[in-house]
């Protein structure tokens, strides 16, 4: 009849549900959040449909120990523990350290929990007041639950999708957004422009912006360092082994075979943090580590170039 | 068990979130998140679940049960409250009493 539910919790189910999870603890702790890409951007017109496999939610400043409490609370706990040991230490500087995820062993999708978007380079508390602003409802698994409206979306699927413009799902992304900035008025259109200046999105949403011919914002946020992140996140950072490749390269000589031991040989929770519901065999476990080394010998000479541009143009940054 | 007055009137607790893709109903109650785990509803608590879009009194659930299963509703009356007891049990379902005449 009515029965507890745990390892047969479908994806689907999980992400909806936990939409509404999210929201009721929020509630209670007093924090307030907004729910970005996924269902949310679905509803509000951002995003084609399209199945999820996890949950995004953008956090209020200061409200991240709250709610991470109150996740541990009910049973989730955080996929790399407040305690380990940063996996990239040189290479960090030229990443986005950008959310906390929560995992929990009865929920096949993951939480999370971002206190900060990459692409938005105005201070945090900025960009959420001005995306809280500006929220919309939206009714996930029957409950109403706070996100970003249409505009809102649009800037954090759009950059998004710029993290990495070649992908397949990028550029349906992108033409969506183009599709649906086209049918708003010359009103919305500008408003867009102001929430990018606004929230210093105005140079990395700069390729959708002039697709829909929003005008370019005058924005505070032009040169902020978060700039020179964005552009080796997403210029050379989506090969997938420059992070790797960074941290070779600035490590002594005599840390090196350990970490070189530590790239080949990810452990399998992380392994697994992308394969969400596949079980944690050792047969999968190998099959995911032997893909991970093919993709990493294919892209190995990009991105060694990548690495030696991103070095170099942080160099003469600096100069 | 109990009696449960024929006049009873059930309705949905507020706080359930669910989802139902036409086969399963997977409810979450969140009055109280912390100690609540999802649950799958099938057979006829699936049903009576639907059902509750709007609160229903005993009889209609019973009516509407027996035409779904083409049974007659006395036949279904002892195993519908069974159903809605055991939901009001988990925090899904709660019933008010008739109004009086």
């Amino acid at each position: 009849m009515a029965e507890e539910q745990t390892a047969t919790l479908r994806v689907g189910e999980a992400v909806h549900l936990a939409h509404a999870l999210l929201t009721r603890l929020a509630e209670l702790e007093g924090v307030r959040i907004l729910f970005i890409k996924g269902p949310t951007a679905v509803l509000m017109g951002a995003r084609p449909p399209r199945p999820s496999s996890d949950v995004d939610v953008l956090c209020e400043p200061g409200g991240m120990e709250k709610l991470g409490t109150a996740l541990e609370r009910c049973g989730w706990r955080r996929r790399v523990p407040e305690r380990a040991k940063p996996q990239f230490v040189y290479a960090a500087k030229y990443l986005f350290d950008h959310s906390v995820h929560y995992i929990h062993d009865e929920w096949p999708s993951d939480l999370d929990i971002h206190f900060n978007f990459p692409g938005f380079f105005a201070p945090d508390d900025v960009v959420f007041e001005a995306l809280w602003e500006r929220r919309a409802t939206a009714e996930v698994a029957h409950w109403p639950v706070p996100c970003a409206d249409f505009l809102g979306q649009a800037c954090v699927v759009g950059l998004h999708a710029l993290r990495d413009p070649e992908k397949p799902l990028s550029r349906i992304d992108l033409e969506h957004l183009a599709s649906a900035l086209r049918e708003t008025s010359a009103e919305g259109r500008l408003a867009l422009s102001h929430l990018a200046a606004t929230t210093g999105c105005s140079a990395s949403l700069r390729p959708l912006l002039d697709e829909v011919g929003a005008e370019e914002p005058m924005s505070a946020w032009k040169d902020s360092p978060r700039l020179h992140q964005w552009s080796t996140r997403t210029g050379h950072g989506a090969v997938p082994t420059v992070p790797w490749l960074l941290e070779l390269r600035e490590t002594p000589w005599r840390s090196r075979p350990a970490l070189i031991w530590q790239a080949l040989f990810l452990p399998s929770d992380q392994l697994l943090s992308s394969h969400v519901g596949l079980e944690p065999s050792r047969g999968n476990i190998a099959r995911l580590h032997l893909r991970r080394w093919r993709r990493a010998l294919r892209n190995l000479p990009r991105g060694i170039v990548a690495t030696r541009q991103t070095v170099g143009s942080d160099r003469d940054r600096h100069s | 068990m109990t009696d449960i007055p024929s006049q009873a009137v059930w309705s949905r607790c507020p706080d359930v979130a669910f989802v139902d893709d036409g086969n399963r109903v997977v409810v979450l109650a969140l009055a109280n998140p912390w100690t609540s785990r999802t649950m799958l509803l099938d057979g006829p608590a699936a049903v009576i679940w639907r059902l509750l879009t709007e609160p229903a009194g005993t009889c209609e659930v019973c009516e509407r049960i027996a035409a779904i299963y083409e049974r007659s509703p006395n036949s279904v009356e002892r195993e519908v409250q069974d159903v809605l007891e055991a939901l009001v049990t988990v925090f899904l379902v709660e019933r008010q009493p008739a109004k009086g005449p």
